[in-house]
């Protein structure tokens, strides 16, 4: 599903250049659940924000599903990152001045979905994520594992191939992010391919497979 | 999506109660004023146009050419008008209006009116202008002898109803006659230079007076008006008149017959002459206007694009959310830019509400008459509209462009905005502009003001105060001007009664002269002031050389002159004016040898927009408009009421009118006031207007540097000093603004000051005054967040990290 070939992210200032990533290959399959971890500035979100194409490698090869992403134009990218990712913020990153109904329901618009549909979409997610009583709520109203919660369902309602969380349960206290990571889990189970960033083995234990990084480079890559 | 758009805006102001609020209300007094001028000025330029023909109309106005300067007037002999026509075919019709500025007394069963707005006007008047007709037919009202046309207003006030057609009553027009009715108009609309309550037919003076009075070439006073066929050029026109002045006009009068045209739309803004038929408008006015009405705009303008951009601090981590969720930058910038549309939508509804009852009271402040209706018209809406776009998108845009480029990568992991520290230029830069404009109009309304003040106080060489005017309605008291002045006099109230025709800031005749003084003394002229021996004492004016007239000498009634300075050194007599003589041209055309027995200091008998004349006094005949009284001041009531006893006592058939002097002569000034009133009141609104801006800006950039304070004030830094940190970029704004300010605001007041012959130094202490005014404004607008910061507990500033 995802493939990187010796991707190398640096910045250049006027007499050095930075590396921030340094020769990552890296392959994942559909299906996977993969953590990163990793020290802090190891470049666990730069690689994230490479994989989930907000941002793009200096260097290497980038395929998703074997299309050759790194060749693409921006347009084409922001369209398949619409279509085919999901992602999760250590800091929510909601909307403040919307419920979380239309925070869940924003990712549909961008997408052109219609409204009947877009109703029946939310709805659904509401239902599954058992927020109904608070859609009309506005995410200050929320608790921090709340709003965690509306920050997955809006990753989810677009309904992708690929769920990136980066340090999900960063803010939140550890019945929250058992909640959070049981569902990371049940998702995979049917079939949802999620990466994720955390400091934590408890949750790293949730996944299948942990990647170290260090100093923009990947130092261990066990399965489990 | 739109619907989403809207709702998402709509929400953003809801969420922002704050922010909203300082927009919409820095937009709707913005708009709002642009708004009511906008009203104003649409309506100077409506003048004259509600005639069907009016594009093809022209009025022609006369110049005279004399010694002592040229003097354009709106009148032209009777002939012109029918010459040109006879000239030229492609003049196919004229009409003239004559004997303007009299009055009449108006009498119906046995009850006396009096009547001052009134024309003879010719046959075809009706039919050649649009005036709205209630009744009679436009076609034939007027071409009878003795046909009176009333208007609404009119026929209510003299016969209790608008069916007046028909009706007939008396009046002494030219001499007691009975008049007919013959149609009664709508009353004139306001936007019409043509203004009058009577027409009496032209073709009463051909009746009356010999045949020729219609069709003269000598002498003056007809407004005359003609339509002129498209495609017809100007100086076609101008060319024929110069024929016709070479085959009509003779040598000596020449320089008499110097006639112009003038459209009829540019008569209301563009001509400003002496005896025009109602005081025009001023273009100079509209221009002052419209100026400060697209100041005022681009300041709320520019309020909403810093202020957007100055919040895009906390925009710029929800465009980074929002791009994550896939939104592209085209559906950002409209997402921003609908917000900003539907800010200024909304206040521009606002605003319409607020105009539309703000319109009537604003119109009459300025003597118009606008009402609410005309705000609902397709111009304000269509123009509304226009403003709603361009406001949106102008201040929109770049707040939309700069928020909508924000990559998500580099937003979401930092607090930190690119670009959007205190540094920024272009915010700095629009800060500056609207300062530089609020200062230009700080500064504007102080010179309008000073020079108001002087033009009030100015000493004019004779006395204004407590000097009471009497209208002599009719010549009414001239046969038995002693006894009524002896019985006056008896009166405590009353130090001193005098006479004359004219009045100062009015009319006065041209008479023209010959001194042996003077090489070239053909078309020698002074202005002739009639007026009766006690003139000077009840005017308090000070004869500097000579004496003043006596009337126990019986020749000062006859040949005694007394002249002012400039004239002495027209008359060539700076060796000494006194005892000479020179010769007067009477209205028969007689030479009248005259004596000059005083001379008097330049004082300004005209409004001090012109220059001091050349002038001379003398009794020449026994015609008085206007009594001068002079009250005592603390019996000015009981002397009102004994000078209207003893008028009802003299005529008692007269009306009684008076005014005092002072006030007269203030209104001379009306509209410089009224000037300087809105242009007081609008740069208020700029001023507050740029400041609310200030204020938002204040707080967010305080808000940014909220740790730098807390860091400082650790260190040790007191509350005065934080306080001089922070005031101090805002301070430095106001003088670059100042710097900026200055040279414009000193080029618009000298520009403005032109218009006066008597004007005030545009002073540097003006100027200095106004920057500081702003600078303070400034200070203390930010001061309310500014005190707040420095005051603020610096722990917990830290803390918040
Ligand atoms: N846009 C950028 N400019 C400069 N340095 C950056 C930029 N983005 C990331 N870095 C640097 O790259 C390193 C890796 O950052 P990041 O990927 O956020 O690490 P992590 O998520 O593992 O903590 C850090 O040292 C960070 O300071
Ligand atoms: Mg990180």
């Amino acid at each position: 599903m995802i493939k990187l070939k010796d991707i190398d992210k640096y910045i250049d200032s006027k007499y050095q250049r930075t590396f921030i990533l340094k020769g990552i290959d890296l392959e994942i399959e559909q299906g996977e659940f993969v953590t990163i971890m990793g020290p802090s500035g190891a470049g666990k979100s730069t690689l994230m924000n490479i994989i989930g194409m907000l941002d793009e490698p200096s260097q290497g090869e980038y395929y998703f599903f074997d299309e050759p992403i790194h060749r693409m134009k921006e347009r084409k990218r922001s369209d398949l990152h619409k279509h085919h990712i999901g992602f999760v913020f250590q800091a929510y990153h909601l909307i403040d001045e919307l419920t979380v109904y239309e925070n869940i329901e924003t990712p549909l618009l961008y997408k052109g979905v219609k409204s009947a549909e877009r109703k029946s979409l939310v709805a659904e997610m509401l239902d599954r994520f058992q927020m109904v009583a608070k859609k009309d709520l506005f995410p200050e109203q929320l608790s921090g594992g709340q709003q965690q919660l509306v920050g997955v369902a809006r990753a989810l309602i677009g309904q992708p191939k690929l769920l990136l969380a980066d340090e999900p349960t960063g803010n939140l206290h550890t019945d929250q992010a058992e909640e959070i990571m049981k569902l990371f889990q049940k998702l995979n189970s049917e079939g949802m391919t999620i990466v994720q960033v955390t400091h934590s083995k408890a949750n790293a234990a949730y996944g299948k497979r942990t990647i170290n990084l260090l100093d923009g480079a990947v130092e261990t890559d066990d399965r489990h | 999506m739109i619907k989403n758009y809207f709702k998402v805006a709509l929400r953003t102001i809801q969420k922002n109660p704050g922010y909203a609020a300082v927009n919409i209300f820095g937009l709707t007094l913005g708009i709002s004023s642009f708004l009511l001028i906008f009203l104003v000025v649409q309506y100077e330029f409506s003048f004259d146009k509600q005639h069907a023909d009016w594009q093809n109309i022209y009025r022609i106005n006369n110049e005279l050419q004399l010694s002592s300067g040229n003097y354009k007037y709106p009148t032209c002999t009777s002939a012109l008008a029918p010459g040109l026509q006879q000239a030229m075919p492609e003049v196919y019709d004229y009409t003239r209006l004559s004997g303007g500025g009299q009055q009449v007394v108006i009498e119906i069963d046995a009850e006396f009116f009096k009547e001052d707005e009134l024309f003879f006007a010719d046959k075809n008047f009706l039919q050649f202008f649009d005036f709205e007709l209630l009744s009679g037919n436009p076609a034939e009202a007027l071409n009878a002898p003795n046909s009176a046309v009333l208007t609404e207003r009119a026929a209510i006030k003299y016969f209790g109803t608008t069916n007046a057609v028909g009706k007939t009553f008396k009046a002494n027009a030219n001499q007691v006659t009975q008049y007919n009715v013959t149609a009664v108009l709508k009353d004139l609309p306001e936007s019409s230079h043509i203004q009058f309550e009577l027409l009496f037919s032209n073709e009463t003076l051909r009746v009356n007076n010999d045949n020729n009075v219609l069709f003269n070439w000598n002498g003056d006073g007809y407004y005359s008006y003609f339509k002129l066929k498209e495609g017809t050029s100007e100086a076609r026109v101008l060319s024929t008149m110069a024929e016709l002045k070479a085959q009509n006009i003779p040598e000596d009068r020449q320089n008499m017959f110097n006639p112009e045209i003038i459209p009829l739309a540019d008569i209301h803004l563009h001509s400003n002459l002496r005896n025009e038929i109602v005081p025009n408008g001023n273009i100079d006015f509209v221009y002052i206007f419209s100026a400060v009405a697209i100041f005022i705009l681009v300041i709320a303008g520019i309020n909403y694009m810093n202020l957007a951009t100055a919040r895009s601090a906390k925009r710029a981590q929800e465009v980074g959310i929002r791009k994550v969720l896939g939104a592209v930058k085209n559906q950002l910038m409209t997402q921003f830019l609908s917000e900003s549309i539907i800010l200024t939508g909304l206040s521009a509804v606002l605003s319409l509400v607020i105009i539309s009852t703000l319109i009537g009271p604003f119109s009459g402040f300025i003597d118009r008459s606008i009402g609410w209706s005309a705000v609902l018209q397709a111009p304000v809406l269509l123009v509304t509209l226009l403003i709603v776009l361009i406001i949106g998108f102008g201040s929109g845009i770049y707040p939309a462009i700069f928020l909508s480029s924000f990559r998500p990568v580099v937003v979401l992991k930092s607090k930190l905005v690119p670009g959007m520290g205190s540094s920024g230029i272009f915010r700095k830069a629009l800060v500056v502009f609207q300062f530089a404009i609020s200062i230009v109009m700080i500064i504007g309304t102080a010179v309008v003001y000073d020079q108001l003040t002087y033009m009030k106080n100015k000493p004019l060489g004779y006395e204004k105060e407590n000097i009471m005017l009497v209208s002599n309605t009719n010549q009414a008291v001239t046969p038995q001007i002693k006894t009524f002045k002896t019985e006056l006099m008896k009166f405590a109230g009353i130090e001193s009664v005098s006479a004359s025709l004219s009045k100062p800031g009015g009319l006065r005749p041209i008479i023209f002269i010959r001194s042996e003084t003077v090489v070239d003394d053909e078309g020698l002229n002074l202005a002739g002031i009639n007026i009766d021996l006690d003139y000077f004492n009840t005017m308090n004016i000070e004869v500097v050389e000579g004496r003043n007239f006596d009337p126990n000498i019986p020749t000062d009634s006859t040949q005694a002159i007394i002249v002012n300075k400039k004239a002495v050194q027209e008359l060539n007599m700076q060796d000494g004016a006194v005892g000479k003589y020179i010769d007067v041209q009477s209205f028969q055309g007689n030479w009248d040898r005259k004596q000059i027995i005083g001379v008097i200091d330049n004082i300004n008998f005209e409004p001090l927009q012109r220059g001091t004349e050349s002038c001379f006094y003398a009794n020449f005949f026994p015609v008085y408009q206007h009594f001068y009284i002079k009250l005592n001041p603390g019996m000015v009531n009981a002397s009102i009421q004994e000078v209207e006893r003893v008028w009802q006592e003299f005529a008692p058939d007269q009306p009684f009118e008076y005014s005092f002097l002072e006030d007269d002569l203030n209104s001379l000034y009306q509209s410089e006031e009224q000037l300087s009133q809105v242009v007081i009141y609008f740069a208020f609104l700029a001023v507050l207007i740029a400041s609310l801006g200030l204020f938002g800006l204040a707080s967010f950039s305080t808000e940014q540097r909220i740790k730098e304070i807390g860091v400082r004030k650790v260190l040790g830094a007191s509350v005065s000093e934080i306080l001089f940190i922070l005031s101090k970029d805002f301070a430095l704004l106001v003088v670059l603004a100042f710097v900026v300010a200055a040279p414009l605001a000193y080029y618009l007041a000298d520009w403005w000051l032109q218009n006066f012959a008597f004007s005030v130094n545009v002073s540097v202490l003006t100027f200095v005054l106004s920057g500081l005014g702003a600078l303070l404004i400034a200070l203390l607008t930010v001061s309310y967040k500014t005190l707040a910061a420095a005051r603020s507990n610096p722990v917990k500033a830290l803390r918040s990290e």
